[in-house]
């Protein structure tokens, strides 16, 4: 049936017919299957010939030949033995032929031939008796000087052909001769070039060798360089640690000059007179602002995010704190700016905790939640606090609304009041994300200006913080980025997608 | 600066043989990309040469890329393998040992053709191989890149000049006749159309119908079985109207695909089968039967019957004859076939195929 593989066509309508005519001529034709295909017949002469190709056979070939042209049979093996006894014994061909055209046999099935008539003539009169050999034998002596003529003709051609034959093997051995000639030479050439291939190779032996010893020099060479990549590597260890050392000595000088620079402060803060000074001159500043703080509170409520969002991201601090020996130890977590206490809310209520807040409304609200809150400028706090007394200080987007000065102070603050191994972390946004530096921060009309946090992170190494990390914090949700395989997307997505707040942790040192 | 060059070698090659005319082709679309090519091989046809250059002339050091044609088994792979330039193979298929006689030399060099492109995996930077099958075969022998490209067809060289075979002087006048073009050897099976073509004569008798010839053209692979062919001939009564004539030239083919009246194809195992676009080029409706390569090189140019029987070809044969229309549409899917092996289409494959192959600069255009 038809595979379809054109639209064009209906090729179910095709193939119904197709098989119903099948089936009609399998019908018409039945019993009348064809001779099944033989793909290596012997050679065989039992086939039916065209005339002209029939009468250029001789022989055995001839009369296997001739039955099935003939007769439409194979001959029998009595019938071929007849035959090649006939030709064998002078019968012409042709006679022969004529004999099995003109039996009853080969005039039914009617082959086509030419030129039989005088062989079947002679048939015939063979077949009378006495008279019949009488008029071939006088047939025979009228024909004798052209028969004559024929043998000795035929007798020439079969003395040249021989010749031609005879002198054709004599060329043939002449060339096999000269064949075996130049066999010899090639094999003699082989032979040499064989002799030259061994010399070469006892050359390229002398050669390997030769490269063997510079390859052994070589590498003798390569082993002293090894040892003296080793020594190397021992010197570079030492210098590495020596440099460690040096760092060290570096921090403790740093936090004694930072001692030294805070002492003519503390002795300010110690007078209590100057104290209620400085706390006289601040306060009435920060509360002469015009702006009142409901404004505040609308503006966080408004701009803040959603106090769900704010636990799940200051979750990440907990891990820092849970094992921080001075807060475990009773002393305190101060939180600068602490808001509505949502921070301090999550922390473990075995901590001691203090929010400290400029707004009184939200200090109310922490003192309503059961809090410990102040309502003071942290700086004014912090100076009033004695030396190693606090755990922790934190304060989340506080420092990018503080001077350059304060920053400092606060600094300098946490640095006398923390407890030897208390920590600091500040949260502010992160400019990095240009999005966040060019836009966001503005939103808050009392930010001063971005902190990058390279500058955060060297300002509170050089105030002698140890441990300083800084912390990416809330890069924008993937599904808003560019998500394209490129150098472009790949860089715009940092820019414009990544952290948009970061945090600065560093530690006191425990000495 | 000089142009790159990429060659090709094959240990032999034949006038008119498909293989061949994929060589040459593949040459003129290497020259129209702008690199020098040429041909290697060990045995040139006397119509060739000079223009296929003796293997022993070969340069590997000005060599880029040689692509090998693998497509029997032979004794030049010491050679081969000696040439020290990059080399990927093209694979034009063998046919399956099984379709040789037992201890026959086309058998064993089949098997040997096997085994030498599983051996010869790793010698070769990339595989090309003329059909979906072939690239199947190549996968099978172990070869892990590779990619279908029929370089082979070039549809310009239909283009020439046409000649009479002198057989057809004795062929009566207004006679029509089905063509068949492909060596004799067992796996093309022209028995079959034989038989079909028996069958057609039959199942048209009671019609009157011109004379009808089927005409076999293609040298003798195997004597056994044209001598087979020969007997089956007369044993069907067809010596007359079934003519085994031996190879063509390329003109007298040109002539035959232009004047016939159906192609058929009963092929058992076919590597690409390019008489089919021949046929499809000529405007000469196929008939043939889905085996081996022969559905994906037809796609959709031709009748293609499910089964072997010759009496079912026939009926197809008889329909294309008789069907109003039928024959037409078939002509024109033929020609919609044809567009796939468009030369610019291949030009441009075979330079992305160049392009990826990292070690070869780009050519200037």
């Amino acid at each position: 049936m038809l595979i379809p593989n054109n639209p064009d066509l209906d090729f179910q309508e095709l193939n119904r017919r197709i098989e119903a005519e099948v089936q009609r001529y399998r019908l018409d034709n039945k019993g009348r299957a064809l001779p099944a295909f033989d793909p290596s017949p012997a050679e065989t002469y039992d086939q039916p010939y065209i005339w002209m190709e029939l009468i250029q056979l001789d022989d055995e070939p001839l009369i296997r030949a001739a039955y099935p042209t003939l007769l439409n049979r194979k001959a029998e093996k009595a019938e071929i033995q007849q035959g090649l006894m006939q030709l064998r014994s002078g019968f012409d061909k042709f006679e022969v032929l004529a004999a099995l055209r003109y039996s009853p046999e080969g005039i039914a099935h009617n082959a086509e031939v030419h030129g039989l008539r005088r062989a079947r003539l002679k048939n015939r009169l063979r077949q009378i008796p006495i008279i019949g050999k009488l008029i071939l034998s006088a047939y025979g002596v009228t024909l004798i000087e052209p028969r004559n003529r024929h043998v000795n003709a035929r007798l020439d051609l079969l003395t040249r052909q021989n010749k031609l034959v005879q002198d054709g093997l004599h060329a043939h051995k002449d060339l096999m001769q000269s064949q075996l000639d130049i066999q010899q030479r090639a094999l003699a050439d082989q032979q040499k070039a064989l002799q030259e291939q061994k010399a070469l190779l006892q050359q390229q032996q002398t050669q390997v060798q030769e490269h063997y010893t510079y390859l052994k020099s070589q590498q003798q060479i390569l082993d002293q360089h090894h040892q003296a990549q080793h020594q190397q590597a021992e010197e570079f260890n030492r210098l590495v640690a020596e440099l460690q050392q040096a760092k060290n000595v570096q921090q403790e000088l740093r936090a004694r000059l930072q001692h030294l620079e805070r002492q003519p402060r503390q002795v300010a803060v110690a007078a209590d007179s100057s104290a209620s000074t400085i706390v006289a001159t601040v306060e009435p500043q920060q509360h002469q602002s015009a702006v009142p703080d409901s404004f505040y509170l609308a503006f966080e409520n408004r701009f803040r995010g959603d106090a769900e969002t704010i636990r799940e991201r200051q979750s990440y601090y907990l891990p820092m704190l849970e094992e921080l020996a001075p807060l475990n130890n009773g002393l305190p977590l101060v939180d600068i700016g602490c808001g509505r206490g949502e921070w301090l809310q999550m922390l473990p209520e075995r901590f001691k905790r203090i929010g400290i807040d400029l707004n009184s409304m939200n200090v109310e609200a922490c003192h309503a939640q059961g809090l410990d809150a102040v309502q003071q400028d942290a700086l004014i706090w912090l100076a009033n606090q004695p030396e190693n007394s606090v755990a922790a200080v934190t304060a989340f987007h506080v420092i990018e609304h503080l001077t350059f000065e304060q920053f400092n102070v606060l600094l300098d603050e946490c640095q006398r009041v923390l407890a030897p191994g208390g920590v600091v972390i500040f949260e502010t946004p992160n400019p990095e994300n240009l999005i966040s530096a060019a836009t966001h921060f503005y939103t808050d009309p009392t930010h001063l200006h971005p902190l990058p946090p390279a500058f955060t992170e060297f300002l509170v190494e050089f105030k002698g913080f140890d441990d300083v990390q800084i912390h990416r914090l809330n890069p924008i949700p993937r599904e808003y980025a560019l998500n394209e395989d490129s150098e472009v997307a790949r860089r715009c997505d940092a820019l414009f997608y990544g952290p948009q707040d970061y945090a600065v942790t560093a530690s006191k040192s425990a000495i | 600066m000089t142009q790159l060059r990429i060659d090709q070698f094959a240990p032999s090659t034949a006038a008119g043989d498909g293989v061949t005319n994929g060589l040459l082709f593949t040459r003129a679309l290497l020259r129209d990309l702008g690199y020098e090519s040429d041909i290697y091989s060990f045995s040139i046809p006397d119509p060739l040469v000079g223009d296929i250059l003796p293997a022993l002339t070969f340069h590997p050091s000005q060599c880029a890329l040689m692509l090998y044609h693998h497509s029997m088994g032979h004794d030049h792979g010491p050679w081969l393998l000696k040439q020290d330039c990059p080399k990927a193979l093209v694979y034009h298929n063998i046919t399956p040992p099984e379709f040789f006689p037992e201890d026959s030399g086309l058998r064993r060099y089949a098997e040997l053709g096997l085994e030498q492109l599983r051996e010869w995996r790793e010698e070769f930077v990339h595989a090309l191989a003329d059909s979906p099958l072939n690239e199947s075969e190549l996968k099978e022998a172990g070869y892990l890149r590779s990619k279908t490209l029929p370089l082979l067809v070039d549809t310009r060289r239909l283009e020439g000049s046409q000649s009479q075979p002198a057989f057809m002087d004795h062929q009566p006048a207004g006679n029509r006749f089905y063509l068949a073009v492909g060596r004799l050897a067992e796996n093309k099976r022209q028995y079959l159309l034989i038989e079909a073509f028996y069958h057609l004569v039959q199942l048209q008798k009671a019609t009157r119908q011109p004379p009808q010839r089927l005409i076999i053209v293609g040298g003798t692979t195997s004597e056994d079985y044209a001598r087979g062919l020969r007997h089956h001939i007369l044993q069907l009564g067809l010596q007359n109207q079934v003519l085994l004539v031996g190879k063509c030239s390329e003109p007298e083919l040109r002539w035959l695909y232009q004047n016939a009246h159906q192609y058929w194809c009963a092929s058992a195992h076919e590597g690409f089968c390019m008489p089919l676009l021949e046929a499809n080029y000529a405007s000469l409706p196929v008939v043939t039967q889905a085996r081996s390569n022969i559905p994906d090189t037809l796609g959709e140019g031709g009748l293609l019957l499910e089964s072997d029987d010759p009496l079912d070809f026939a009926l197809a044969c008889h329909f294309l004859n008789e069907e109003p229309g039928l024959r037409e549409k078939v002509i024109a899917a033929g020609l919609r076939n044809l567009q796939r092996y468009e030369i610019e289409n291949l030009r441009q494959a075979l330079k992305e195929w160049l392009a990826q192959l990292d070690f070869l600069q780009p050519v200037k255009e």
